[in-house]
């Protein structure tokens, strides 16, 4: 099968970049990459975030589509000194759907055992008294930012565990890599991201009122 | 041949049936978890116990702590030479007194005298039968033979033997509270009505679809079922008039 031609960020900004100067970029557009790209960062977890709800009218609960997700490899946690929780960083703070499906899945994995069984996620408001109850046996995990905090049921070491997470990603460490994204989200991003820049760059419209009877003319 | 199907099914698993059908997120299995816990606490104090009997050595001043899962007891006694537990009689007259402290028999310093000699000092009841005789004997049911009494107290929990116990250990069939191993091990019966209880609570289900599968599930109990061999054992040893196979 050949392969499809990938979603990055780059060819995003280079599409809204010819609609807006109507032609190639010139240096006439005052617009920067970079700021574009800010502009489709915040519109692509916008309508991520309009995408799920709209999937919730035909699942009857929310679900994140397939698409958005991504599985990161966190690598081998930390333990803070003081409190002896164990914590990683996340490759970037979640986006604003609960836990669950801003972040849905976490596990332990190595290459010689293979996967470890699901860390149970800890809602935020749920944190403060969780010790004061029951664990089941495994390792739980809360979030706060980018940072994951985990803590072993029985208080065990979670030295030189390999931590992997799966959320919805908006954010891409260059231009070139690929985006998750499902293809009918560009529509989406694409009339937000312009929409703003019209907005931003006071683009003259050339209005055309042909509603608008003869009446006299003075010309 | 395998089956995902079982007498026993953990509590995880449950509450990911739970999970699936409420169509919550990952990160609502905790909650599950805890919902099933207090179900599992409900359902165990109301029928699902399980029946467990263990041998406890009796301590130095003669009593017997009670197992931590102990819900309830219902048997207390000693082994027998045909593999029976012979129980002990329940003699509500034995004190509390000092009972989770070692030196509970010394400090039960005694302020009559039990013996048949003070018959005329103590109102007159005689319980016990003995070689043609009665006597009065406080502590000491009559007409049954027992190999000791036994009391259990509950706040302290220990079961107190009279001061002369000459066993070593008592066995104790009680029932168990769920043990939390490497999961909660749950009798497959309660299933649907675990899964009833956690909707229930979130607001998912109605209060009264668990008392329904609660129901259920102890008609579903397997050793509540009246099965063939209980059936012929009543035909063989009764002694009516009835047909024989």
């Amino acid at each position: 099968m050949a392969s499809l031609i990938p979603i990055t960020k780059q060819v995003l900004i280079e599409r809204i970049r010819r609609h807006i100067a109507n032609d190639f970029p010139t240096a006439d557009f005052s617009t920067s990459e970079n700021e574009v790209l800010l502009y489709i960062d915040q519109a692509l977890a916008f309508n991520l975030v309009g995408q799920v709800y709209n999937a919730a009218k035909v699942e009857g609960n929310i679900c994140v589509p397939e698409g958005y997700l991504t599985t990161y490899s966190i690598g081998n946690l930390s333990q803070d000194s003081v409190t002896k929780d164990w914590y990683g960083t996340l490759p970037q703070p979640p986006i604003s759907l609960p836990l669950g499906y801003s972040l849905d899945y976490a596990y332990f994995a190595d290459s010689v055992n293979g996967k470890g069984r699901s860390i149970f996620l800890i809602k935020q408001k749920r944190v403060g008294f969780r010790d004061n109850l029951p664990k089941p046996l495994g390792v739980r995990a809360w979030v706060e930012g980018n940072r994951i905090w985990l803590a072993a049921s029985d208080g065990s070491s979670l030295l030189n565990q390999n931590l992997y997470v799966r959320m919805a990603n908006t954010r891409t460490s260059s231009l070139t890599d690929v985006v998750s994204l499902p293809d009918d989200a560009i529509e989406g991003i694409f009339n937000n991201v312009v929409a703003k820049l019209k907005d931003r760059l006071q683009l003259p419209k050339d209005v055309i009122q042909d509603d608008i009877s003869a009446g006299n003319k003075s010309s | 041949m395998t089956s995902s199907i079982t007498a026993y099914t953990p509590l995880m698993t449950i509450c990911s049936f739970a999970l699936d059908e409420t169509g919550k997120s990952s990160a609502d299995l905790d909650t599950m978890w805890l919902l099933g816990h207090r179900a599992l606490t409900k359902l165990s104090y109301d029928f699902a116990g399980q029946t467990k009997t263990v041998r406890i050595p009796v301590d130095s001043n003669k009593t017997v702590k009670l197992p931590n899962d102990c819900i309830s007891w219902t048997k207390i006694g000693i082994l027998n030479d045909k593999g029976e537990i012979s129980t002990l009689k329940y003699n509500s007259a034995l004190t509390t007194f000092r009972d989770n402290n070692p030196s509970r028999l010394t400090d039960l310093t005694s302020d009559i005298n039990s013996g048949l000699g003070n018959v005329s000092l103590v109102p007159f009841y005689q319980n016990y039968f003995y070689n043609g005789g009665v006597y009065n004997l406080f502590g000491v049911g009559g007409g049954v033979v027992t190999y000791g009494d036994c009391k259990v107290d509950e706040i302290n929990r220990v079961v107190i033997l009279n001061i002369d116990f000459k066993y070593d250990s008592v066995m104790i069939e009680y029932m168990s509270s769920p043990e939390l191993d490497e999961d909660f091990q749950v009798p497959t019966y309660l299933q649907e009505a675990i899964i009833a209880f956690i909707k229930g609570k979130l607001k998912l289900g109605a209060r009264e679809d668990f008392f329904v599968e609660a129901i259920s599930a102890r008609r579903s109990t397997p050793k509540k079922k009246f099965i063939l061999q209980t059936i012929t054992q009543v035909l063989r040893e009764s002694n009516g008039m009835k047909l024989r196979s």
